[in-house]
């Protein structure tokens, strides 16, 4: 509302007819009654404690994976990670590319590796926008093979020094964010994205895509490729409200 | 607050004065409690949020390095980065969260011209390229009233070079050898970021601060990182 005026004006001298009482009341009392609006309320009068506090949300997980969320009254974290192990040299999870199940185009993390099963972020989201941020420590190294220099000496060479690797994000398995290639070594890949989104369930991951081949140039090693590794992997979202 | 209530008066009632103070009286009294059915749907609007002490909803933290000196490290153990050795890479927070409110902490910086000495040891039990691995991590320093505690927020790793680390990097009888296993990855950004959840209750835990820490897996190789930045975003609404 913005103003009220008195609905059944009564001058002086009048007989007041009784049931104008209640017709002006009512009026007046109908706005406090849930009539109230940004009219009547000063600007920068809402603060903090003016707002509800955040509320735990109900997808709490712990253990391999985690997972859990706030709801606020302007926005909601979530977030799921795994790893990294005690030690943060030592990897949560070894993909032998030469022997395990892996597909040429993009992987899943549980998709590599089935204990991961519970790692994309499900989750109701509000109308407005997600703004995120994917986080995997991984390492997709080349090898090292004894090759002749030429004049009959076996020094080490690197081998795979052109094997790639590309982390995708999947927003309700529609890619929105990509790295493009990343060249053979242990890297912390971080992913940033954002998109709008409704009043709706959401699911978010991030793939992998693997280029490797085997190695030549040993004459003492079977040629191999050396394991795809990752140390740990997160994400996590802000859920802005419209 | 509550729905005020009205008196009924029809044509040829003789109403008391109490009865028509009455409503006065009761709206005096409920509109120091105004509540949700007081008010109309969708009536606040972004100029009724007061911004001016701090953050209504979202409040930043932030320590910004943006100089080239390089901070050096060969230690196996965590050390807090300090580019310039006076200016330790950490963001001063100094509040008590509520419960179920979210910090989330972003970081990057820049690895300069490292050094890697050695990257595998074949004469070393596995896993033998663990050597080529450095890390940082953040870490949280905090007081529950009993002096200050520490807490590890998260650890992320990256290699001098572009070798295999671990075990899975094939070798032969030239392993291990300082030269000619790789050429150090320099001049390469580091990055990454987290949310964290306070679960206690509400000021039960003060955060003094946190700071971007690094180390190396074998001494005789150096990181080197220059210009770094953590930010903190506290969100509370």
């Amino acid at each position: 509302m913005a103003k009220t005026f008195t609905d059944k004006p009564i001058h002086q001298f009048d007989q007041v007819k009784t049931s104008n009482i209640t017709t002006n009341l009512d009026k007046h009392l109908d706005e406090i009654n849930g009539g109230l609006d940004s009219n009547n309320l000063p600007v920068d009068s809402v603060d903090k404690d003016s707002l509800q506090l955040p509320i735990n949300s109900p997808l709490g997980i712990s253990g391999t994976i985690n997972k859990y969320g706030t709801i606020m009254a302007s926005q909601a974290y979530y977030q799921v990670f795994t790893g990294p192990a005690a030690d943060i040299y030592t990897p949560i999870t070894s993909i032998d590319l030469d022997s395990d199940t892996w597909s040429a185009g993009f992987n899943t993390i549980p998709e590599l590796d089935p204990t991961y099963e519970k790692f994309p972020l499900s989750f109701d989201a509000r109308e407005g926008m997600l703004i995120g941020c994917a986080t995997i420590d991984w390492e997709h190294g080349n090898n090292v093979f004894s090759v002749d220099d030429g004049d009959g000496n076996f020094v080490p060479r690197g081998r795979g020094n052109d094997i790639w690797t590309e982390w995708q994000v999947y927003v309700n398995n529609v890619a929105v964010a990509r790295t493009g290639k990343i060249f053979p070594r242990r890297h912390t890949t971080q992913i940033p994205f954002a998109i709008a989104c409704g009043t709706q369930p959401v699911t978010i991951d991030c793939r992998v895509q693997i280029n490797t081949w085997r190695s030549t140039g040993s004459p003492a090693v079977t040629t191999t490729s050396t394991d795809f590794k990752i140390f740990s992997a997160g994400i996590w979202i802000r859920n802005q409200y419209r | 607050m509550a729905i005020v209530k009205n008196n009924f008066f029809e044509d040829g009632d003789v109403p008391t004065a109490a009865e028509l103070n009455q409503p006065y009286d009761d709206a005096a009294t409920a509109t120091a409690t105004l509540g949700q059915e007081n008010v109309a749907d969708n009536w606040i609007t972004i100029k009724h949020i007061d911004t001016t002490p701090v953050g209504v909803f979202n409040k930043l933290f932030s320590f910004v390095y943006s100089g080239t000196s390089e901070f050096s490290t060969n230690s196996t153990s965590y050390v807090t980065i300090d580019s310039t050795g006076a200016n330790p890479s950490e963001v001063i927070l100094g509040y008590q969260p509520e419960q179920q409110e979210v910090y989330r902490v972003e970081c990057s910086g820049l690895v300069t011209n490292i050094n890697a000495e050695q990257t595998y040891d074949s004469t070393a039990g596995p896993p033998n390229g663990d050597r080529n691995y450095y890390a940082f991590r953040l870490l949280l320093t905090y007081d529950d009233g009993a002096g200050p505690l520490t807490l590890n927020l998260g650890e992320w790793g990256y290699s001098f070079t572009t070798m295999a680390g671990g075990t899975s990097r094939y070798w032969t009888s030239s392993n291990g050898l300082p030269k000619e296993t790789g050429v150090p990855l320099g001049f390469q950004t580091f990055q990454f970021s987290k949310v964290f959840k306070h679960n206690g209750a509400t000021g039960s835990r003060t955060f003094t601060k946190i700071e971007l820490q690094s180390k190396v897996n074998y001494n005789g190789n150096t990181l080197k990182v220059s210009r770094n930045n953590i930010v903190v975003v506290r969100a509370t609404r």
